[in-house]
């Protein structure tokens, strides 16, 4: 998405919120940026986050005398707060792409980012890491932190944030993202941008499938490529049951992705990217 | 050790893995097979997406374990020796029974219970849910009622949250620690507190700044109501400990042959290790066999096939036919490359690899998840309309 939307002219930023950070290697890049912040690609910057990082970094910026703030960032009960109190880290991190946002926070000298992609962790930790500014409002008593969470909360609920739920288009994936759209919508009150379906099959199969090689398997690379034939094809009509499935049931714009047979990472990702760019920025029904 | 053995012999076996590699289906595949074949199994999932139910054929998963219908099992095929049931975990509803058994009296209990920031933790504190899987687990076993207990495991993202948990509610529960969040609110006077507040009100003060009064204060009730309890909460996790380096339990991890997967595996085995649990078995799930075998280059088999087809095809048929080969030995090759890179990686020679071919259904019933456990038994009639794996 990233690369798609800086080959349209974009400046775009990608925030990872936990490590393993897998971006600049996808994008190309040999390493992260150093400090984990700064430009992976023409058009595109990344904002590589460690939760514990974010929180101490924070703390230092609540803290005018620094000796103090690096005493407490080693104290145990500093540790032991961290712990315990509610997804205090999350907000933090949440709070580091407010910044960006707001136009407080420059990533490597850098600012006015056109879009700003937030690389979220899996279905139910997703949901943990969206719901965490209520959270903390419902937690905390009126304080600098719950001022943040109010400042996180209504950047997740403007009018140009969405929440993109990507999907496989297999039976438990489809489910399991059904479901997160309808918790991000009702639940969560944030905006649904598109459910994406990843990695659909081509019709390459189709025409060999039907096709019978008779005595002709008797070779074993005829018969392997017309195994290779019926596999395709019967993932391809499997994935289209559950992408009827997920056209039926979702609120959201549809958008289909290839699956592409490639070993090379930023092969795929430089042909999703193409795929994206020609779908358009509209992020109409596409499949 | 053999992943037959140790479905025959083993209390515990964890599956470990990172999401969406088939972990849940895999600990649900080998909880089958062990009760088909004659040991009472329990497979325990924290999975929140509540993926098993429906492999397992029931409408939704309740906090309680549920038995697997033997007639279901027989109408897929099987002959169940002994029973299998299936639970997920509630994560809040199990901390809330472990605060119910250790509470003193219900007036602690309903103090913790009601107390703000209790509600919000139990489900938050980073590893309660890994560490409540444990307990369940501890709970299972201790109960004695099953031969063998499967516990499917978040994903490894995690890995440390999984295997600090017990430690970590240890350190969390320090009474040495805990005593700076009552410094403020303890009535005055008591000994020592003078040279307690020298140490910790500043840091107090600064917190109280950043996050409000109240939250200190709900901090500091809720660590009050924990006094008395916390010399309970301690030993169990030093028994939950115990229990994961017990010789009658053992670690498997599963992975997918793509290189995040990959990574991701290697990182939890090293951390294993260090860890020093038991660990036997990398299942590696989604392997895509060659149509073409051992050939590593396509040209000259393409070539060869163009040839053969060429009078015994229509032309379209001859491009499928090339167009799949091609796509699915490029997929068999990068597994190939995955799968070089985790026996790189991999120190230990006794070190078992089961690879579960891609299949091109979803494995939604018990056939399948049969299918998957035969797989992981190498026999060949689960896969035998299926090119051989490397």
């Amino acid at each position: 998405m990233a690369q798609a939307l800086a080959a349209a002219g974009a400046r775009v930023l990608v925030v990872e919120p936990n490590a393993p950070h897998r971006l600049p290697g996808l994008l190309g890049a040999a390493a992260p940026p150093p400090e984990g912040q700064g430009q992976v690609a023409p058009g595109i910057w990344g904002l590589f986050l460690d939760p514990e990082i974010a929180m101490a970094a924070y703390l230092r910026s609540q803290v005018r005398v620094r000796a103090i703030a690096e005493r407490m960032v080693r104290s145990k009960i500093y540790q032991r707060f961290v712990a315990a109190a509610p997804g205090l880290k999350e907000l933090i991190v949440l709070g580091k792409v407010m910044m960006v946002y707001r136009g407080r926070h420059q990533v490597a000298g850098v600012g006015g980012f056109d879009q700003v992609i937030l690389d979220a962790p899996a279905t139910g930790h997703g949901v943990q890491l969206l719901r965490v500014p209520r959270l903390t409002l419902d937690t905390f008593g009126e304080s600098p932190l719950t001022r943040e969470a109010r400042r996180v909360q209504e950047m997740l609920q403007a009018e140009s944030t969405f929440v993109d739920v990507v999907t496989l288009a297999e039976e438990m994936p489809v489910n399991e993202a059904l479901e997160l759209e309808k918790t991000t919508r009702d639940l969560l009150d944030f905006q649904v941008g598109s459910l994406i379906v990843n990695g659909l099959c081509p019709p390459i199969g189709e025409a060999a499938a039907a096709w019978d090689p008779g005595e002709l398997r008797a070779d074993p690379r005829i018969a392997g490529a017309h195994y290779a034939a019926t596999w395709c094809d019967a993932r391809r009509r499997m994935q289209q049951q559950h992408l009827r499935r997920a056209r039926a049931a979702t609120r959201a714009p549809l958008e289909c992705l290839p699956f592409v047979f490639s070993a090379d990472e930023r092969e795929v990702v430089a042909h999703l990217a193409a795929q994206l760019r020609a779908t358009g920025a509209s992020r109409r029904e596409a499949c | 050790m053999r992943m037959e053995r140790i479905l025959r012999e083993k209390r515990v076996v964890v599956c470990c893995g990172s999401g969406g590699v088939g972990k849940t289906t895999t600990a649900a595949a080998l909880a089958l097979r062990a009760a088909v074949d004659g040991r009472r199994t329990l497979v325990l999932t924290i999975d929140p997406a509540k993926r098993l139910a429906n492999a397992l054929g029931f409408d939704e998963f309740r906090h309680e374990e549920q038995l697997v219908s033997a007639d279901l099992m027989r109408r897929a095929g099987l002959e169940p020796k002994a029973e299998l049931r299936a639970m997920m975990l509630d994560v809040g509803g199990t901390f809330d029974a472990i605060i119910d058994r250790y509470a003193p009296s219900p007036e602690v209990r309903d103090r913790i219970l009601q107390n703000k920031l209790y509600r919000n933790l139990s489900a938050t504190l980073a590893g309660s849910q890994e560490y409540m899987a444990m307990e369940k687990l501890y709970d299972r076993v201790g109960e004695g009622e099953y031969d063998l207990i499967v516990l499917d495991t978040p994903p490894t993202r995690n890995a440390l949250d999984f295997l600090d948990a017990p430690r970590r509610m240890v350190d969390f529960l320090d009474e040495s620690v805990l005593k700076w969040f009552l410094i403020p609110y303890v009535a005055a006077g008591k000994m020592g507190l003078n040279l307690l507040r020298r140490g910790g009100e500043v840091i107090l003060r600064t917190l109280e700044r950043i996050t409000g009064s109240e939250f200190i204060r709900d901090i500091s009730d809720f660590f009050q109501a924990f006094e008395g309890m916390y010399e309970g909460f301690r030993d169990r996790a030093a028994h939950v400990v115990n229990l994961l380096e017990d010789p009658g339990t053992i670690f498997l991890l599963v992975t997918s042959p793509t290189a995040v997967a990959i990574d991701e595996a290697v990182y939890f085995y090293q951390k294993l290790r260090e860890y020093n649990f038991a660990f036997s078995t990398f299942i590696v799930n989604r392997v895509h066999p060659s149509p073409y075998g051992d050939a590593i280059a396509l040209d000259p088999v393409e070539a060869v096939l163009r040839e053969k087809l060429q009078e015994e095809a229509p032309p379209a048929v001859v491009e499928s036919l090339l167009a799949s080969g091609r796509a699915l030995h490029t997929l068999a090759m990068r597994d190939r490359a995955g799968l070089a890179r985790l026996r790189e990686a991999v120190v230990e020679e006794e070190v078992d690899y089961r690879l579960v071919p891609a299949l091109n259904e979803d494995v939604h019933d018990l056939q399948g998840l049969a299918q998957i456990g035969g797989a992981i038994m190498r026999e060949q009639s689960a896969t035998s309309a299926i090119p051989p794996l490397l």
